[in-house]
C-alpha cells in the first residue's frame, strides 16, 4: 500500500499533513477454508472521503465490519481514531457511525422517532432540535413524521446515514450505500456524503460502481479477493494506466471472430455482447486506425462509434484481468 | 438509563401501532371468553348431586349440609344403587361416594361424573373437590377429614366462565410471550436490526432487557384490559388481591418470554420461529388445563399436564382469582414460573446469535 503524499482529489486536499485516523495493517479474516480477507492493510486520514472499490465478494463488507467492531478479526491490528479496536470496541463504536449494507428498520416508527431512539443509545443529544438538524442534512424534512418502512429506497438509505450521525462521529462508514438506487437517487445520496465531509466527517465507505468511487472518493483502495491491490487517487490511479480509453461500436451486418479484434494492435481486452463491441486499449488512436481499417476491409458497418477515456474500470481490468462487473 | 427507556418507549409504539400484534393481544383472548362464555352459559351452575354416605362421620355431615345451603347446589341422598342409577338417567350431575379412608381419621370420596356431559361435569367435580378443600382447610387444627385434592374453582358461586377467565388469561400471555419475542428475534436478525444494534455501544443485554421489560408491562395491560373485559361482561370476580395477580403474571409473562426467546435462537428462520412457537404453545393449550380441570385428562394423560409449565400458571391465575389466594399461597405456580424463566434465559445466551448465518 502506497500512502499519497499530496494527491490531488476530489475537492479536499488530502495527504500526509491530515492525521490518520484509520490505521489497519495485516488484517485477515477466514471462514473456514475461505479468506475473505487475506493482509489488509489500510490508511484513512482524517477529512477524506475514502472508497472501498471491488466486486462483489472481494472482501470489503468483512473489512469494514472488522474496522467497526461487527466481526473480530483473525490477524492483524486496527486504530481507530487512535483507539484499538480489538481491545476497545466499544469506544471505537462510540466515535464512528455505520450504516449497513441492509437498511432494515424497526417497523411502526416514523423518522424522526427512529433519529431520536438511535440517538439516546448512544447517549447522544435527542433534542427537536438536533432531530431536526438531522432530518435537515439528509433532506428529509417532508417525510419526518412518516413510518420509515414507508420510505423509498434512496430515502431510507438517506434515514440510515442520519443515524449514522446521531452520535456526532468523527468518521461514518457507508457500505455500499447507493446500491440498488436508481440514478437520481444516488447523485441525491452523492450530494449528502459530500455534505457529511464537508461537516468535517471522514467518510469510508464501499462500492462496486466504479464511477461512484471516481466522482465521489478522494482515494480509493481498489480491493479483489480479499486483497488491497492498489490504493490512491482516482486521477493518479487512472494516469498509471499511460493512454487507456475504451474504444465502443455497434456492427449492424454482419459478425466477426472476437480473435479479428483481440489481434488489434495495442488492444488488452475485448467484450462482445448484444451486437456491442468495446475494446480497451492501452494506446487508443493505434487501435482506432487499426479498427477501422479493419471494417472497411471487411465492409463491416461501425454504429454509434464512441471512445472513453480510461476509468477505475480499466485500472481494475488492467490489475486483475476481469472487469468489476465479471 | 435514557438508552433504555428509549427502547422501551419505541417497543411499546411498535406493539401498540402493530394491528397484528394488538389483535393477539387483545381481541384473541376477548373472543375466546366471548364465545366459551355465551356458548356454554354464564349463568350459575345448576348441579344436581347424589350424595351416599353422608352421614359416615359429623365433618361429612357438615360439609353435605354446606353443599345443600349452596345456591346452584341441589344435593339428594340415597343407597349406591341408586344414585348411581339416577347417575345413568341423567337425573344427577355428579354422585360422590363417601366410604372409609386409607387410615381411621381419613374419609375417602369416590366421585362419580357425568360422562356424556363432559364439560359441565368436569367444571362439577372440580367444585366438588374444592368443597373438600375449603371442608379441610376450615379445621385445619383437625388431622384431614377428606382426601381430595385442591382445585382452584369458587364453592360459592361455581361458574364455568369463572374457571375460563384465567385459563385463557395464561394462555393468552403464553402466546404473547412465546410467539413476540421469537418471531420479532427472529425477523429483527434477519433483517439485520440485531447487527445494527451491535453497531451502537448499547448492549445487547440491554436491548433483551428493554424488549422483555416492554413485554412484561404489555403482558399487564393486557391482563388489565381482558380482565376488565371478563368482569363487565360475565361479572367475573377476582377474590385475591390485584398486586398477587399481577405479580403472577410478570412471572408468567417472564417465563414464556424466556421460551421465546430460546426458540429466536434455535430457529433459523421466521417461518421455523412461528413453526416451533406454535408446536410449543398448542399442545400446552390443550393440556396445561385453560378450558378444563387438568385432573379431568385421562390418567396417561397427567403426567404430560404435569410438566407444563402453562398448568401452573394458569392454577396460579386461578387460585388468586377465584380462591384469593396470595402470591405466597401460590408459591409452587411462581416458583414454576420463575424456574422456567431461569432455564429459558439460559438456554438462549447459550443459543443466541446475532446473525442469520456466518458468512
Amino acid at each position: 500500500m502506497q500512502d499519497v503524499s499530496t494527491p490531488e482529489t476530489n475537492g479536499v486536499a488530502v495527504g500526509a499533513t491530515r492525521p490518520a485516523v484509520i490505521e489497519v495493517r495485516g488484517l485477515v479474516k477466514r471462514y473456514g477454508d475461505f479468506t475473505a480477507v487475506n493482509g489488509v492493510d489500510l490508511t484513512v486520514y482524517d477529512g477524506e472521503i475514502f472508497g472501498i472499490l471491488g466486486p462483489n465478494g472481494a472482501g470489503k463488507t468483512t473489512t469494514l465490519e472488522m474496522i467497526e467492531g461487527l466481526r473480530e478479526p483473525d490477524e492483524g491490528t486496527i486504530h481507530v481514531a487512535g483507539i484499538d479496536a480489538a481491545r476497545n470496541p466499544t469506544a471505537v463504536k462510540r466515535v464512528i457511525g455505520v450504516q449497513l449494507q441492509s437498511t432494515a428498520l424497526f417497523d411502526h416508527l416514523t423518522v424522526r422517532e427512529l433519529i431520536a431512539l438511535f440517538a439516546a443509545l448512544y447517549g447522544a443529544d435527542t433534542s427537536k432540535a438536533k432531530v431536526d438538524r438531522l432530518v435537515e442534512l439528509v433532506s428529509l424534512q417532508e417525510k419526518a413524521n412518516d413510518y420509515a418502512n414507508a420510505l423509498s429506497g434512496g430515502q431510507q438509505q438517506r434515514l440510515s446515514i442520519a443515524l449514522a450521525m446521531v452520535n456526532d462521529p468523527r468518521i461514518i462508514f457507508l457500505d455500499e450505500p447507493t446500491t440498488g438506487l436508481d440514478p437520481a437517487a444516488r447523485r441525491n445520496l452523492w450530494d449528502v456524503i459530500r455534505t457529511v465531509r464537508a461537516g468535517g466527517k471522514t467518510v469510508v465507505l464501499t462500492t462496486h460502481y466504479m464511477e461512484e468511487a471516481e466522482v465521489l472518493c478522494d482515494r480509493v483502495a481498489v480491493m479483489d479477493q480479499g486483497r488491497i491491490i492498489a490504493c490512491d487517487t482516482p486521477r493518479r490511479l487512472i494516469d498509471q494506466l499511460d493512454q487507456a480509453a475504451t474504444i465502443r461500436a455497434r456492427i449492424d451486418n454482419g459478425t466477426v471472430p472476437v480473435e479479428t479484434f483481440k489481434s488489434l494492435p495495442n488492444v488488452t481486452h475485448v467484450a462482445v455482447e448484444d451486437g456491442y463491441v468495446e475494446l480497451h486499449s492501452d494506446d487508443m488512436q493505434v487501435t482506432m486506425s487499426a479498427l477501422l481499417a479493419t471494417a472497411r476491409e471487411a465492409g463491416l458497418r461501425l454504429d454509434n462509434l464512441s471512445t472513453s477515456s480510461a476509468t477505475l474500470e480499466d485500472v481494475f481490468l488492467a490489475l486483475t484481468g476481469r472487469s468489476l462487473r465479471e | 438509563m435514557k438508552a433504555l427507556r428509549y427502547m422501551v418507549m419505541a417497543n411499546l409504539k411498535m406493539t401498540v401501532r402493530n394491528r397484528a400484534a394488538l389483535f393477539w393481544l387483545l381481541a384473541f383472548p376477548v373472543i375466546f371468553i366471548v364465545l366459551f362464555g355465551f356458548l356454554i352459559g354464564n349463568g350459575d351452575f345448576n348441579l344436581t348431586v347424589g350424595v351416599v354416605g353422608g352421614d359416615i362421620n359429623p365433618t361429612v355431615t357438615q360439609v353435605v349440609e354446606q353443599m345443600r345451603s349452596v345456591d346452584g347446589f341441589s344435593v339428594n341422598a340415597g343407597t349406591e344403587a341408586e344414585e348411581l342409577a339416577a347417575l345413568n338417567e341423567g337425573d344427577r350431575d355428579i354422585v360422590i361416594v363417601f366410604g372409609p379412608g386409607a387410615s381411621p381419621e381419613q374419609v375417602s370420596a369416590k366421585i362419580y361424573y357425568n360422562q356424556g356431559n363432559p364439560q359441565e361435569s368436569q367444571v362439577a367435580v372440580a367444585a366438588i373437590r374444592q368443597f373438600f378443600s375449603e371442608a379441610n382447610q376450615a379445621m385445619t387444627d383437625a388431622p384431614q377429614p377428606i382426601v381430595a385434592t385442591v382445585e382452584g374453582v369458587d364453592t360459592e358461586n361455581v361458574r364455568y366462565i369463572d374457571f375460563l377467565v384465567p385459563g385463557i388469561l395464561a394462555m393468552s400471555i403464553m402466546t404473547s410471550g412465546l410467539m413476540g419475542l421469537s418471531s420479532t428475534f427472529v425477523s429483527y436478525r434477519e433483517r439485520g436490526i440485531l447487527r445494527r444494534i451491535k453497531a451502537t455501544p448499547f448492549s445487547l443485554w440491554s436491548f433483551i432487557g428493554a424488549r422483555i421489560f416492554t413485554q412484561v408491562l404489555i403482558a399487564m395491560a393486557q391482563a388489565v384490559i381482558v380482565l376488565s373485559i371478563a368482569v363487565l361482561l360475565f361479572d367475573v370476580k377476582i377474590s385475591g388481591d390485584l398486586i398477587s395477580l399481577l405479580v403472577m403474571i410478570a412471572l408468567g409473562s417472564l417465563a414464556f418470554l424466556a421460551i421465546g426467546f430460546f426458540v429466536s435462537g434455535i430457529a433459523r428462520n421466521q417461518e421455523v420461529a412461528d413453526s416451533v412457537a406454535n408446536a410449543i404453545s398448542f399442545p400446552m393449550m390443550f393440556l396445561g388445563g385453560v378450558f378444563f380441570p387438568i385432573e379431568l385428562a385421562p390418567a396417561w394423560m397427567q403426567p404430560i399436564t404435569k410438566i407444563i409449565p402453562l398448568t401452573y400458571f394458569a392454577n396460579g391465575l386461578r387460585d388468586i382469582m377465584i380462591q384469593g389466594d396470595t402470591l405466597f399461597s401460590v408459591w409452587s405456580s411462581a416458583l414454576v414460573m420463575l424456574a422456567t424463566a431461569a432455564v429459558g434465559v439460559a438456554l438462549s445466551v447459550r443459543f443466541f446469535r446475532w446473525e442469520a448465518q456466518a458468512v
